[in-house]
């Protein structure tokens, strides 16, 4: 019971995001493949085995299921034999599974989730035994040896904000309620395009910005938002790039009753997100995601390429795509699983693709 | 004639007897050991990096936290207690040496302070509600686990302690100590020095509870604490004690468990007290003790860490392996209760 329930906070927190740490990200580089990249495995690599070390933070749940499947597609369409260290959202428990992998020598090593903090003794050791390291989804500062692969937080909320501006026929303006909380890096890099598209569009009028983020974002988000709807009658849309703070967003609205005329614009998706803007008259029209297993096949993909030196750069975005309420309804989609098949944009084959994985 | 078929017919009986007996009595002691090696062995011919001197200190390190805690419960189940709140204290003495470090600027050695006594005075509530206010020590230490889990996420606002959080709407501007950086992933003479720690703690609670004056008493409190008493034990007391060894060490696999992972993480000891019970209870069957002993309860975490090492090496799937878990405690059981039951 307490184990769960402890799964379920860390699942939540590190969804939405990792606390970005101080430290300097100058050093990012785009990822891009080389052009004298090797056009089979080399025999150093493949001498052995072509070993490839998964070490989770997270791993009891939908997303990271999906997460791992994802991995072990890849896995196999390359021939690389997977081993998965599994620490149950303890970090202690991932701390010490990172030096472990890395004294058993892989030649690469996947990290799942995880905070720079506890990584920073096997980030170290993995550097100096010279083993590429790629940090999915965690926060862990990109270097030399560590590369990163993330979602584009950026390009979701821009895409977001191009649909809005697509629903309200070319302009974006009104008044609006924007749902933030600061200091989580998904959120912050979110709210760096929000402030962006403030500044190029003088009509939009952010008359509020709530948001709350603990055990209870979702139903204490929509409190704030209800509140903020009351006090601001000309409201037209929230923006709430956060799937929990979308779904307050949402509930606020319906509860007032407000479905004609303020629409929520949100981010990510599950098959739970998916049931409330199909259901009847909801006010969730647009959200913008990524694939978890895509996520997991491109992170695997680059630890592989990593490992036979196929890349220039240290950093990986996966694009989003912008997913309507309209579509869903239209293609009859009700859960994750029928996601994938309904967007094939959703997986990106091409990305990361060095000669020889071909 | 009768004397003669007589005479090699009892004589057989007799033989099998003792042999089922023997065998009988080396499982029901050694049995467990046994299982151990054997699988240590398979192991190390199966996958070569586990046999080797770096994986072998991978397990210990794996194994060493609940190993800590296992003795803090293994010490309040001699005086004939059972500590459910060393998970919570655990988490206290966590957040109270991060929050330390982190928001309040404190020192490597003042944080662990801070840390330990958090951990002991979950020992005196626990003692508090135990012996002078008399509530049974499954139901008292209950409450402790929920009274102090809450309190922990009320000292921080729900949050996990990190270095450059926000705290109270300020950004914190403390960082772990050095001496927790060596506590996680230092070492003395290439031995970690988490298992350091824990190779310590063992000897001195092996050593308290089988050669001292006190360990005597504990036993003795928790076998019949009437006979106890009326042989002039003061019952109250050894109790006492025992609940502050039990917060005590609980603390101290907490700030080992901090250290590891440079960072307070909000209910992180939850899961440690099951772990910690059954390797206490593993510990009953190991040399055929069948009572709660510090020998047994190391080996019933390193067996955990042994199997859960190999297991990984295999890619056994994460749930797949508390399954396996389970099947060892029941053995485990099976040994120290049936078995010896059925031996008389």
């Amino acid at each position: 019971m307490f184990l769960i329930s402890k799964i379920m906070q860390t699942t939540k927190l590190t969804v939405i995001g990792l606390v970005l740490a101080t430290t300097s990200w100058a050093e990012m580089m785009p990822l891009s493949v080389k052009s004298d990249a090797p056009t089979k495995v080399p025999a150093d690599v493949s001498d052995g085995g072509f070993n490839i070390a998964i070490v989770r933070q997270l791993n009891v749940g939908d997303v990271y299921q999906a997460w791992i499947a994802g991995v072990q597609e890849e896995a196999e369409r390359l021939g690389v034999e997977l081993t998965i260290y599994n620490a149950d959202g303890d970090n202690a428990k991932q701390a010490l599974h990172l030096q472990q992998a890395v004294a058993s020598g892989p030649d690469a090593i996947v990290i799942g989730w995880g905070f720079g903090d506890s990584l920073e003794a096997g980030l170290s050791a993995a550097a100096s035994a010279g083993i590429p390291v790629v940090a999915s989804n965690a926060s862990v500062d990109a270097s030399d040896e560590v590369t990163l692969v993330n979602q584009s937080e950026g390009l979701m909320m821009e895409g977001i904000m191009q649909q809005m501006q697509k629903d309200m026929g070319g302009t974006v303006s009104g008044d609006m309620i924007y749902v933030y909380v600061a200091g989580y890096r998904p959120l912050d890099l979110r709210d760096e395009v929000w402030r962006k598209w403030k500044d190029s569009n003088p009509g939009i009028n952010e008359v509020a910005q709530i948001g709350v983020v603990n055990a209870n974002t979702a139903s204490e988000t929509a409190n704030q938002a209800i509140a903020a709807l009351q006090a601001n009658p000309k409201t037209v849309a929230i923006v709430a790039p956060y799937d929990e703070f979308t779904k307050g967003a949402t509930l606020a609205i319906q509860e007032l009753g407000l479905e004609d005329r303020v629409k929520a614009y949100g981010m990510d998706i599950s098959t739970a997100d998916i049931s409330v803007m199909i259901a009847d008259n909801s006010p969730w029209v647009a959200t913008a995601t990524t694939d978890m297993t895509n996520f997991g096949v491109i992170s695997l993909r680059v630890a592989a390429g990593e490992a036979t030196g196929a890349y220039d750069g240290n950093n990986l975005e996966i694009p989003p795509l912008v997913i309507t309420r309209d579509d869903l309804i239209e293609k009859g989609v009700q859960n994750v699983e029928q996601l994938g098949k309904a967007f094939p944009g959703l997986a990106t084959p091409g990305l990361a693709v060095a000669p020889w994985m071909k | 004639m009768i004397e003669k078929t007589d005479q090699p017919l009892s004589k057989e009986t007799t033989n099998r007897l003792n042999s089922v007996g023997i065998i009988k009595h080396f499982v029901y002691r050694y049995g467990l050991l046994a299982v151990l090696v054997g699988m240590i062995v398979y192991f190390s011919i199966a996958q070569p990096f586990f046999g080797t001197f770096i994986n072998s200190m991978f397990i210990l390190q794996a194994a060493s936290v609940v190993a800590v805690v296992g003795l803090g419960c293994t010490v309040s189940m001699t005086v004939g207690g059972f500590d459910l709140s060393v998970g919570a204290a655990m988490s206290l003495s966590i957040m109270a040496a991060a929050g330390a470090m982190v928001i309040g600027n404190f020192g490597g050695f003042s944080a662990i302070l801070i840390g330990m006594l958090a951990g002991v005075a979950v020992g005196l509530l626990n003692s508090f509600l135990i012996v002078y206010a008399r509530i049974p020590d499954l139901v008292a230490t209950l409450s402790s686990l929920f009274l102090i889990n809450g309190l922990t996420l009320m000292g921080v606002g729900g949050q996990s302690v990190a270095k450059g959080m926000t705290f109270n709407g300020e950004r914190t501007t403390g960082e772990f100590a050095p001496i927790f950086k060596w506590l996680g992933s230092g070492s003395v003479i290439s031995i970690p020095a988490s298992v350091v720690v824990a190779g310590s703690v063992f000897i001195l609670v092996h050593v308290l509870l089988n050669y001292t004056r006190w360990g005597r008493a504990f036993y003795a409190v928790g076998g019949n604490p009437i006979a106890a008493a009326a042989a002039g034990i003061r019952v109250a007391r050894y109790r006492i004690i025992a609940y502050l060894i039990s917060g005590g060490l609980a603390s101290v696999a907490g700030l080992m468990l901090a250290a590891r992972s440079n960072r307070g993480d909000v209910n992180v000891g939850d899961p440690f007290l099951l772990q910690a019970v059954s390797a206490a209870l593993v510990g009953y069957a190991v040399l055929g003790a069948n009572k709660p002993n510090a020998f047994g309860t190391l080996v019933g975490a390193i067996f955990v860490a042994v199997l859960i090492n190999g297991l990984t090496m295999f890619n056994f799937p994460y749930y797949a392996q508390s399954f396996v878990q389970g099947c060892l405690l029941v053995v485990a059981l099976l040994m120290s209760y049936t078995l010896a039951q059925s031996r008389g």
